[in-house]
């Protein structure tokens, strides 16, 4: 019976753990829907841009910035000592991985400084819903397509 | 050409025997002659005054035959009739310094017209001339024998509007149905399903058809109709007016071909009514189509003269339009400039210049005026299609191939479904579908070809963008629209390539960059008004970003003119060297991640722009955001 005992409590602590370890790596402060509101200091000058972070570590991307629609973009995403790090559902990755930071209803991304040229960016983000519009008549695009049209 | 005109006059001169000899001076080459006396055969000049002697004659103080020295002046009268709600601009544009003058037979206008010319009083002496249809063949009705014996190679075309005919409207939607031609080729049309989804039009809009008289009764035209808001109380002119008669609205003269009704029928026939056709701007059966106004300068093988035509397009001005959808020209190859043009039809350039610089719409802060391009086959445009401000249409079929009677080349802008109702597969089924005059062609719908048929396709696209930035709140002006449109295109000079065989057989490599800009998409135009595209760079490396979001698909063989960034955007992306566009690319490298904005000049239609004395394409520029990313993303994605 004592064994019984000691292995439930082994198990108790192993999931206990398990658990710990995959709140550690969750940050509930940056789930949810954001819009592009300032880009390296500026505002978003002939660009628009939605993210949701969901719970269970995906993520989708609105788009409108470089095509003539709203293009969509699905994936998962994962943090880890306050760096976010993401790949699209066709197995690409972020181009970066960001520094990240949320205070209030504001989310700041800040790229990892370029290899090849040293430069880094930053967006910030305001915690706002997804217009319908876009909702509904955002273009899926495989990577394979040219995200444009 | 106005020099020789000027010569030839004072040739006709001493030929005429009643030669005036009380002008002190005679000024026949200082280009106050436009036109010559061969253009029509009416006894009737136009002549505006200058200032001092209009309003003498406007008041009563002077009587006009006075200018003409003995000779007898039947009647004369303001072309522009006064009119208090718009003199002030009419006057201000000096239109109401131009009188019709008409003489008695007999008279030599040539000597009548340098007597004239010869008085300081006189600013022009303008010759009456004459336009024509730029199509006059008579529709080709859709009979219940078409319908049946359509048989599909492909699913039908389908939309969400009810209208049954749409099917057989290629020019809509083609999805390269055998039926339609045995070389179809998907896409070659105008892709409205998807901008339908967006707008389907806005009665605001209003768009003068500047043509025969469309029948406003016409079960699928009545509804999308514009109703003046203040008739003139002796006129009735209730959806416009016949200029030609100055009566109400005529259809049914038997050499009518019904060729307003159709082209009316393509911007604006009512939509999702569950009868007839759909058409480009008819609304989504909500009331919401664009309106029409019938502005009749033909009747018959009657009208068409240089004044008609000015009196019906100041009345659009007048009365609301904000778009001039004009499938009528001088043939092909009569005027080779602008310059030339002006000279030979001032009275006619001047009121396009009055439509173009009246706003009515609150999108557009001003006109946009569209032209066919002509169908004599010949390598530059009618005009007055062929000036340079004003958009000038060509036509290709369901082939995606140039239409074998299209004008092409110098002048061109731009190209849109005109169809052949004889030379491909599907004989008529390859014309374009639309409403028609029953009392003409026995019922309500019928095919017609034509670059006719391709402007107002362009114009209803048109009309489609000032709807949606209507409902956007933006607000536009005449040469950013024109530019707009000129670049929301996809590319057809791929396909230009060995031979066509139609009507005659065409060696391709003649129309390969000649057709203008390429096809015009209506959903393209769309989207460039909900917000133009950005162009995204990386930075700290020099970049060449792809221009075809900005100028469309035939980016790459457009000829570029010039790129221009300003102080700010240079130090917000810390711009190293001048940037320019290489082969469709923009070539730039910005060493700091930010936003700028840039303006780039193109040729849309041809690889020079018009000059005064050469027609060449427009110039068009294009303002848009460039966007330096510190990160390289792939395909265009965000992070």
């Amino acid at each position: 019976m004592k064994i019984y005992k000691y292995i439930a409590a082994v198990l108790c602590i192993l999931a206990l753990s398990v658990s710990c370890q995959h709140d550690k790596d969750r940050d509930t402060a940056i789930e949810g829907s954001w819009h592009l509101t300032e880009w390296n200091g500026e505002s978003p000058n002939g660009m628009d841009i939605y993210i949701t972070f969901a719970s269970d570590q995906t993520f989708v991307l609105y788009q409108k910035y470089n095509s003539l629609s709203y293009l969509k973009f699905e994936g998962t995403y994962a943090i880890g000592n306050g760096t976010l790090t993401g790949t699209y559902s066709d197995g690409t990755h972020w181009a970066a991985a960001y520094k990240y930071s949320v205070s209030g209803s504001t989310l700041k991304l800040t790229s990892e400084s370029s290899a090849e040229t040293g430069l880094s960016e930053y967006s910030v983000y305001t915690r706002a819903s997804i217009p319908e519009s876009i909702l509904t008549s955002a273009l899926t695009k495989s990577a394979e397509v040219k995200a444009m049209l | 050409m106005r020099k020789i005109y000027a010569l030839i006059g004072v040739a006709l001169l001493a030929a005429c025997t009643a030669v005036e000899n009380e002008s002190p001076v005679v000024d026949v080459t200082g280009g106050k002659i436009a036109g010559n006396s061969s253009l029509s055969d009416e006894m009737s000049l136009s002549v505006k005054l200058d200032r001092a002697a209009a309003d003498a004659v406007a008041a009563g103080k002077m009587d006009i035959s006075e200018i003409f020295g003995g000779r007898e002046v039947v009647s004369f009268e303001r072309i522009f009739p006064s009119d208090a709600r718009n003199e002030a601009r009419t006057r201000q544009a000096g239109l109401d310094r131009w009188y019709l003058v008409r003489f008695a037979e007999g008279e030599c206008l040539d000597s009548v017209a340098v007597a004239a010319a010869s008085r300081a009083s006189v600013s022009k002496v303008q010759f009456t001339t004459k336009a024509e249809k730029a199509c006059k063949d008579k529709p080709i009705p859709l009979t219940d024998e078409d319908i049946r014996n359509f048989v599909p190679t492909k699913a039908m075309v389908t939309s969400d509007f009810n209208d049954p005919d749409f099917y057989m409207q290629w020019g809509l939607a083609n999805n390269a149905d055998q039926a339609i031609a045995a070389t179809s080729v998907a896409g070659a049309d105008v892709n409205i399903v998807p901008a339908w989804r967006i707008t389907g039009g806005d009665p605001r809009v209003i768009v003068a058809v500047i043509d025969e008289g469309v029948k406003y009764t016409h079960p699928d035209l009545q509804a999308n109709m514009w109703v003046n808001p203040n008739p003139d109380p002796e006129k009735n002119d209730i959806h416009g007016w016949n200029f030609v008669d100055d009566a109400p609205i005529s259809w049914d003269d038997p050499k009518n071909t019904g060729h307003g009704t159709h082209v009316a029928g393509i911007v604006a026939a009512v939509n999702n009514n569950g009868i007839g056709v759909s058409s480009v701007a008819g609304g989504t059966g909500a009331g919401d189509g664009v309106k029409i106004m019938s502005c009749q300068i033909f009747s018959g093988e009657r009208g068409g003269t240089n004044y008609i035509i000015a009196r019906a397009i100041k009345y659009a001005a007048d009365h609301g339009a904000c778009i001039l959808q004009c499938s009528y020209g001088n043939v092909g190859g009569t005027m080779t400039s602008d310059r030339e043009y002006i000279a030979e039809n001032t009275l006619e350039y001047e009121a396009i210049e009055y439509f173009r610089a009246t706003k009515n719409c609150e999108a557009l802060d001003g006109g946009a005026a569209i032209f066919a391009a002509g169908n004599e086959s010949v390598a530059m445009a009618d005009y007055p299609g062929g000036y340079a401000d004003y958009i000038s249409v060509t036509a290709f079929s369901p082939d995606f191939l140039p239409s074998y009677y299209t004008n092409h080349g110098r002048g061109c802008n731009i190209s849109a479904p005109g169809g052949e109702t004889g030379g491909l597969t599907g004989g008529k089924r390859a014309g374009i579908l639309s409403t028609v005059v029953s009392e003409i062609s026995d019922n309500d719908y019928g095919f017609m070809q034509g670059t006719s048929m391709s402007c107002p396709h362009v114009s209803g696209i048109a009309a489609l963008g000032l709807s949606y930035a209507l409902k956007l709140g933006k607000k536009f002006s005449v040469d950013e629209f024109n530019a707009m449109i000129l670049t929301s295109v996809n590319d057809m000079d791929r396909y230009m390539v060995g031979t066509k065989k139609s009507v005659h057989t065409m060696e391709l490599e003649d129309y390969q960059y000649r057709m203008g800009t390429g096809a015009i998409d209506a959903y393209r135009l769309l989207m460039q008004i909900e917000g133009t595209p950005c162009v995204t760079v990386s930075a700290g490396v020099l970049s060449s970003a792809p221009l075809d979001q900005i100028f469309g698909e035939s980016a790459d063989n457009m000829t570029f003119t010039g790129v221009e960034i300003d102080e700010a955007s240079r130090n917000a992306l810390k711009v190293v060297g001048n940037p320019r566009v290489v082969g469709g690319k923009l070539q730039i490298r910005c060493d700091k991640p930010g936003s700028g904005k840039v303006r780039v000049s193109a040729i849309a239609g041809g690889k020079k722009p018009s000059t005064p004395s050469s027609m060449g394409g427009m110039e068009i520029t294009r303002e848009f955001a460039v966007i330096s990313r510190a990160v390289d993303t792939e395909f265009g994605r965000w992070l």
